[in-house]
């Protein structure tokens, strides 16, 4: 068996051509044709390639108008703690925050197993969602379920929780310092609520990402719970010395 | 070794040390019995008990029918590649079940040229050949991943003389010198196109993992690239983040 298919190969030489010519996100995309001559393949090869660029989420088609260059994709680093509103400023991204609702709930057992604390422990339960702006329209991107033990952070309520990262709350309010995270990343399917919520169809394929933030001296500050668009995240590790390598490269190429 | 030594004592010491020397690989197998009997001008008998003392003592493994193979250092975790294991790495995938028997298939491999995305990830000028193999991941004989690897073939040159079914890549890698210690990764969520559906044995536009990585070796030369596509029912993904 051929390593690469035809069209494989066209998929990757795009995705060279994309960083190479520095296409950004809406910008159109050469026709079936086009590329047919320029690369010297078949149409329906170009077409097979453009498939898969779409399911990776790389392109957007339009119907009867043709393809576009996919949305950027906030990006959650692999090493280093930083809230939502954080990521999103570092790629320049306009967001709103909005608050669904606040709650002082009591951990259950179901509970218990996922914030790792005893029943009965009093926790802020608040639940926000998160929206960008893209092509002139907010799209609900993220639901954040996050859990502060009320011991850790009494009267959460009387703050802003539109406007600020409950991280920078925690640092400066309550004088509690994000430390580590222990995080886990699976595939979910939307429930009636959240498929309302992010504007998708019911049983749509979310990220759910969750975990605990621990301070230094390992008291747990939250809990989060987030299910999110999966076209519109990814989670990543940099390395500079590998991204310097192949920015020198890519003149030559 | 004192020549005055046991010959079957010679014999494992001179297995024990390729070995070591990774001259023989974890999966490889060793030459044929008969084979080493001529090669060093000894009884078979002698070869035979060389060889079972060292499968006693887990150096090589028997396998009916096949052959004698250097045994693999952990069985369990080994084919669930380094990349995704190592401490200098952000994220790794876990396997929902344990006690799963992880088997590779080996799809396609061979040299690639012209591929300027390729050449890129890797950090190569155009007129260096990528190598690339393409695996199937299978637990108790089920796929959960398709992985693509690409490696600079200059570093590499007898790759092609491996069976990677069975050598774990990261051994050849590390027995050649450029053992990936520095790695980028980058995971997304994205819907499975018509050949990882097929592979993965799914419905086409299921929701899989696609994670891809780099890996650098200690002189910072990028020596891989990967691309891994994973059943998320299968699969699942964890991650410790810090703060400065």
């Amino acid at each position: 068996m051929k390593l690469l298919n035809k069209d494989e190969f066209l998929a990757d030489e795009l995705k060279y051509y994309f960083i190479k010519n520095n296409i950004q996100p809406g910008m159109k995309l050469p026709s079936e044709r086009e590329l047919a001559e320029q690369y010297g393949v078949q149409r329906a090869t170009v077409r097979s390639a453009y498939r898969m660029l779409e399911e990776e989420g790389i392109i957007e088609i339009q119907e009867r108008s043709g393809r576009y260059m996919g949305h950027e994709r906030i990006v959650t680093d692999l090493r280093q703690i930083k809230s939502f509103s954080e990521k999103l400023n570092h790629i320049g991204m306009r967001i709103e925050n909005k608050l669904l609702a606040f709650e002082l709930v009591e951990v259950d057992k179901q509970l218990s197993g996922k914030v790792k604390l005893p029943i009965g422990t009093s926790l802020n339960k608040i639940t926000r969602v998160r929206k960008v702006w893209w092509k002139e329209e907010l799209l609900p991107i993220l639901i954040e379920y996050a859990y502060v033990p009320e011991s850790i952070a009494d009267k959460l309520i009387k703050y802003d929780l539109e406007e600020n990262s409950l991280f920078d709350i925690l640092r400066n309010g309550y004088g509690r310092i994000p430390k580590r995270e222990e995080q886990i990343i699976e595939i979910v399917y939307a429930d009636e609520f959240e498929a309302k919520t992010l504007k998708v169809d019911k049983m749509t394929p979310l990220v759910l990402k969750e975990g605990i933030t621990y301070d230094g001296e390992g008291n747990i500050l939250q809990y989060i719970h987030a299910v999110m668009n999966k076209d519109w995240v990814s989670f990543e590790q940099r390395n500079e010395q590998i991204e310097q390598k192949m920015g020198a490269v890519l003149y030559g190429l | 070794m004192d020549y005055r030594m046991p010959l079957y004592i010679q014999l494992q010491d001179v297995i024990v040390k390729r070995i070591e020397e990774k001259k023989y690989l974890p999966g490889e197998a060793i030459p044929s019995e008969r084979k080493m009997a001529e090669t060093y001008g000894v009884n078979r008998m002698t070869v035979k008990r060389a060889v079972e003392r060292l499968v006693d003592e887990g150096y090589l493994v028997r396998k009916p029918g096949a052959g004698t193979f250097v045994a693999k250092r952990d069985n369990k975790k080994i084919d669930f590649d380094y990349a995704l294991e190592a401490d200098n790495v952000g994220i790794s995938a876990m396997l929902r079940k344990t006690d799963i028997t992880l088997t590779n298939k080996v799809l396609g491999k061979g040299g690639v040229q012209g591929n300027h995305y390729l050449n890129y990830q890797l950090c190569l000028p155009m007129s260096e050949t990528v190598w690339g193999i393409e695996r199937v991941r299978l637990g108790n004989g089920e796929p959960f991943a398709i992985e693509c690897t690409f490696v600079p073939e200059k570093y590499f040159e007898d790759i092609e003389k491996f069976d990677f079914a069975k050598v774990s890549l990261y051994d050849y890698m590390d027995a050649k010198g450029h053992l990936p210690v520095h790695f980028t990764q980058k995971l997304v969520v994205c819907n499975a196109d018509d050949k990882a559906a097929e592979l993965l044995k799914l419905k086409k536009g299921t929701a899989i993992f696609l994670i891809e990585y780099q890996g650098a070796d200690q002189d910072d030369q990028v020596v891989e690239y990967t691309r891994s596509y994973m059943n998320p029912s299968f699969t699942e993904f964890r991650y410790n983040a810090e703060s400065d």
